[in-house]
């Protein structure tokens, strides 16, 4: 570990918790906040831009922008800490007025983010000044910065809280019935699901398809399955869905059923 | 004859060129004497039409025992005049490579002929220890001012990637050089790195006599984070388009493209027509935020609080139309090597095309009601001017070059993805000042929203991602283009073992844009400055992966401390006069 | 004056959170859920995440495996989401993170029994993780032979399994030779 910053005496003496809890009960209502960007990307620095605009105005709870720090109650740091920033940040928080309250905001200010272990950054505000606030998010999204800046006041409720799960059971999770018996089937069809419309939609599209498959009255029989999927992609509202559906039928059932059956090019659904 | 080959052809008619490589159709990279170096980029440039568009410094001491650089010319033609441009199947990408022996870390700069390479050559020595001989001003630029002298980051043997070495207390913090003059009547005013005007870190010294710049002089790369040799150390690639992506808060998405289609291209994997169509509206999406922001700002900068309100009012609907496709309002994250790893579902297509119209409209009215504002475009005409010579020297990009009259688009020069098939219109204005800067952007976002439309409808079926068997080739190496909001994008991978690049270049837009600010500076009053540096749309975090300070005119020539003082004082025989 | 009109037009553009809660769209990437009874262990995630925020390690007396989230750290790519096998991590629409004065409550943990390798009695995954494996395999069409075979071998740590096929491979040459 480098060496860097220890908060003077003076400076800790006069931040206590008691301290700032009775600061942040003063500033209700109003408060001057300081932008501190050490190194961030900037793309917390334009969520808290768009966070102050007339769509999110936080100025509804007494919030203002100031350009110096030592008109400042709150200093909202957003960045890693960039070795050249380190410098700046500490004379902007000597300067601020005691208590001071700082807020960590983005992945990046609250812990390093993905630069976390790099060479020319400290890894997060918390590992040069302490930090009272940690708005996580990568960039966090205004309603974010609203409820952490809330957060910090007091008047909204903190949701997040540590949780440790222990002494769970090592059963196998459930592993749903395989429509063919065999889940490579199932596997197949994951996968190009996932090829077709990427992981989120891809799952979905796997429900919808083994749903509908699982509706055929006879999943070996290739004209009546045919049928069954047809009638059911139709019904899809979505024509993306309709689309892949048919394309996993194509591909993946009918590969599935050429290893037991000749399969013609009448049993592909039109697209 | 294949792309590029007429302009090799000329080039050896003067210089020994030891060896051809193509990488893809219209990328191929020459191999020159060191000493040939600057003479045949000079020629590439001035004489056939080309532009700096990066240049890499490789430790491949591992691969043949040598440093090499590589000078990326983007060959367009010089659109001095109309007739200047190159027709459209001529456009390619030359590369002028050489190698530096590890025993001997020199090479002749490329400055003295070619001023765009100025930031370039001073990195190579921040990053790689390679001096550029005849290049001036020997001052560290890119690592911080607490670094230590002789530990160069990015050598493959230099130090661990998680290596921080020691900040020295607060209170001694090194000073930075900066050149000060400090005649009678001439004031100092700095401005930085925390300001309220522009969100990022920046010191800028700004010279002036009474109200009028006379130069300035800026400390940049407070935002270095050792992106490049973190990827090359932690990242596969998987990870690393996540990685590229947070290069830049604002045009990150363009990043993440680049970098993803150049690791692509080194190994010749075709993206499905969806993935490509999709990655063409996400980029757009982006253009239109960032367009919005940076119109809002330079109206807020000067005062107009009312039309920057609006603006962004009309700007939270293309983030929610991003939040919409993607997921997320600002990091879109769905690259990946092969394609996109998530779908737009017909649903949200439909809900985009109706938020587009909104957009459209209002942008349409906030625009036309700021255009109504006499005071607001007397404070934009006129100011900022980037002159012509000056753009052609330096290579700046995006609308900073489109507002003086130059046709440079990444998407209509070197298409990528899906733009050979879209039909859209390359914004030019010719006043050189902010106005047409500004103008220029509005034009551009109502073309995005016609690409937007055009993708939309035109979205081609089949698979958004290839199946994942991709064979890395160690050694291939290949550039990715993409034209950001503000301006061209350059990449640079080669491919590494296990997964991982070798060699990762970012080149930001930026990059390109900030030599030229110091001549935009000039002559025009304080309360100004900052309006020009927003009409730059500079993007401090994007460049600041590695470093800079500008201090070369055009012929290279380092203003001493004496001169400037002496000019200050007096104004007379401008010391930038004879070059 | 035609931006004050507009104005007008207009009128209050604000959303009303925190007084209303704000909608996210379907597909929103907020923070990653995490389901305990799901997680079998496989540290897919961990590998997987760009930034680190999740690691999964034996804890200091290695009986249990400890899957450990640092909401700070996470960058809601939704990379862990993508490979999880068992939907055990999945993105919710949870925006409201922020947390004051204990960093602490960013974190998520789930402790797993951990599995002893057969032949060198080294930990080398979970005991959930097996008896995925195995309820899998059992379905995927193979005999009652192979399927006794192969519950052998993974019950095994990858080094001994390294072990077990050089040895395999030189007895196999051996023969040969004979």
């Amino acid at each position: 570990m480098s060496k860097t910053y220890v908060v003077p005496e003076e400076i800790a003496a006069a931040n206590t918790l008691e301290a700032k809890l009775r600061h942040l009960k003063n500033i209700k209502g109003s408060f001057n906040v300081f932008r501190v960007d050490c190194g961030s990307c900037n793309g917390c620095e334009i969520e808290i831009f768009a966070a102050i605009t007339p769509m999110w105005d936080p100025e509804r709870f007494g919030f203002k922008l100031v350009a110096n720090p030592r008109h400042a109650d709150i200093l909202v740091c957003s960045g890693p800490v960039t070795r050249q920033m380190y410098y700046p940040l500490l004379r902007a928080y000597e300067a601020s007025p005691n208590p001071k309250v700082v807020v960590a905001i983005g992945a990046c200010g609250s812990s390093g983010g993905i630069f976390h272990d790099a060479y020319s950054v400290w890894g997060g505000i918390d590992k040069v000044i302490p930090v009272d606030v940690y708005i996580p998010g990568c960039p966090p999204h205004p309603a974010t910065i609203i409820h952490g800046l809330a957060t910090a006041l007091g008047i909204l409720d903190q949701k997040l809280e540590f949780k440790e799960h222990d002494n769970g059971s090592s059963e196998s999770p459930k592993i749903d019935k395989s429509v063919f018996g065999n889940l490579l089937f199932e596997r197949d069809v994951l996968a190009k699901s996932k090829q077709l419309m990427g992981y989120l939609y891809g799952r979905k599209l796997f429900d919808k398809y083994i749903k509908a498959i699982k509706e055929s009255s006879d999943i070996q029989d290739i004209a009546k399955t045919k049928k069954t999927i047809e009638r059911l992609s139709s019904e899809e509202k979505d024509p993306r869905y309709k689309e892949c559906m048919r394309t996993i039928h194509n591909s993946v059932y009918l590969a599935h059923m050429k290893q037991f059956k000749e399969i013609n090019i009448a049993d592909q659904i039109e697209l | 004859m294949k792309k590029g080959d007429n302009f090799i052809s000329k080039v050896k008619e003067k210089i020994t060129v030891h060896n051809i490589e193509r990488q893809t159709e219209d990328q191929v990279t020459i191999t020159v004497d060191r000493n040939d170096l600057p003479e045949a980029v000079r020629m590439l440039y001035y004489d056939m039409g080309g532009w700096l568009s990066s240049m890499i410094p490789n430790d491949e001491r591992q691969l043949n025992g040598n440093y090499a650089l590589y000078y990326v010319l983007s060959m367009e033609g010089g659109k001095m005049t109309i007739e200047d441009e190159l027709p459209q199947e001529q456009k390619c990408w030359i590369t002028v490579k050489t190698y530096i022996p590890a025993n001997d870390p020199t090479f002749p700069s490329v400055t003295c002929k070619v001023p765009a390479a100025v930031w370039y050559e001073r990195e190579a020595y921040d990053m790689f220890g390679l001096t550029a001989v005849g290049l001036p001003d020997p001052r560290r630029l890119v690592v911080s001012d607490d670094w230590p002298k002789d530990l160069f980051p990015l050598k493959k043997d230099a130090m661990d990637y998680r290596h921080r070495p020691d900040p020295v207390d607060h209170r001694d913090e090194p000073d930075y050089k900066f050149l000060e003059p400090n005649g009678s009547g001439v004031v100092d005013v700095p401005l930085g790195p925390l300001h309220i005007t522009s969100d990022e870190p920046g010191h800028f010294r700004l010279y002036c006599d009474g109200d009028t710049i006379i130069d300035a002089d800026f400390r940049l790369f407070y935002q270095h984070r050792g992106m490049e040799k973190l990827a090359e150390n932690r990242m596969n690639y998987d990870q690393m388009g996540y990685l590229a992506e947070r290069v830049c808060g604002i045009c990150g998405y363009a990043h993440a493209i680049g970098c993803i289609e150049a690791a692509e291209k080194a190994v010749g994997i075709e993206v499905p027509l969806r993935a490509q169509a999709m990655r063409v509206i996400c980029l757009e999406i982006e253009r239109l935020h960032s367009h919005l922001l940076n119109i809002g700002l330079a109206c807020e900068v000067t005062g107009n609080v009312n039309a920057f309100m609006h603006i962004f009012r009309i700007r939270e609907f293309t983030m929610e139309l991003a939040q919409l496709v993607t997921g997320g309002r600002k990091t879109y994250g769905n690259v990946v090597m092969g394609g996109l790893r998530r779908d737009m579902s017909g649903t949200e297509i439909k809900k985009s095309l109706e938020l587009l119209v909104t957009i459209e409209k209002q942008l349409i009215e906030v625009w036309d009601a700021v255009m109504d504002d006499k005071a607001q475009i007397n404070r934009w005409k006129g100011v900022g001017i980037l002159d012509r010579q000056v753009a052609r020297d330096f290579s700046p990009v995006g609308p900073n070059m489109r507002g003086s009259g130059f046709g440079r688009d990444s998407r209509h020069d070197h298409p990528y993805d899906f733009f050979n098939q879209l039909e859209f219109n390359i914004a030019v204005e010719h006043g050189c000042d902010v106005y047409s800067r500004e103008s220029v952007r509005y034009q551009e976002l109502l073309e995005s929203i016609s690409i937007i439309r055009q993708c939309f409808e035109m979205m081609p079926g089949g698979q958004t991602i290839i199946k994942p068997q991709t064979m890395i080739k160690p050694g291939a190496y290949a550039i990715g283009n993409d034209e950001a909001p503000r301006g061209e994008n350059i990449h640079w991978i080669m491919h590494g073992n296990a997964q991982k690049v070798y060699r990762w270049r970012c080149r930001a837009a930026t990059y390109n844009n900030w030599p030229s600010l110091r001549y935009q500076f000039r002559g025009n009053t304080i309360a100004d400055a900052a309006l020009i540096v927003c009409s730059l749309d500079p993007c401090y975090s994007c460049t600041e992966r590695v470093t800079i300070v500008d201090i070369n005119s055009k012929k290279s020539k380092v203003l001493t401390h004496k001169d400037l003082k002496r000019y200050s004082q007096t104004l007379k025989n401008h010391p930038l006069k004879n070059m | 004056m035609k931006l004050l009109d507009m104005t007008r037009k207009y009128g209050n553009a604000t959303y009303n959170y925190p007084f209303e809660p704000y909608v996210v769209p379907e597909g929103f990437r907020g923070k990653p859920a995490y389901d305990y009874e799901k997680c079998i262990g496989c540290a897919a995630c961990a590998v997987a995440c760009p930034s680190n925020a999740i690691n999964v390690k034996l804890n200091e007396e290695k009986t249990k495996l400890v899957w450990e989230f640092d909401c700070a750290r996470c960058i809601y790519c939704g990379r862990c989401d993508e490979v999880c096998p068992t939907n055990a991590v999945m993105l919710s629409d949870e925006f409201e993170t922020a947390v004051r004065f204990d960093r602490k409550n960013l974190l998520e943990r789930g402790c797993l029994e951990v599995e002893y390798c057969e032949k060198c009695n080294k930990p080398f995954t979970t005991k959930k993780l097996i008896a995925y494996d195995l309820e899998r395999l059992k379905r995927v069409g193979w005999d009652e032979a192979t399927l006794a075979d192969k519950t052998k071998y993974i019950h095994t740590c990858p080094e001994c399994k390294k072990d077990i096929t050089v040895e395999n491979s030189t007895q196999y040459f051996v023969r040969k030779r004979k």
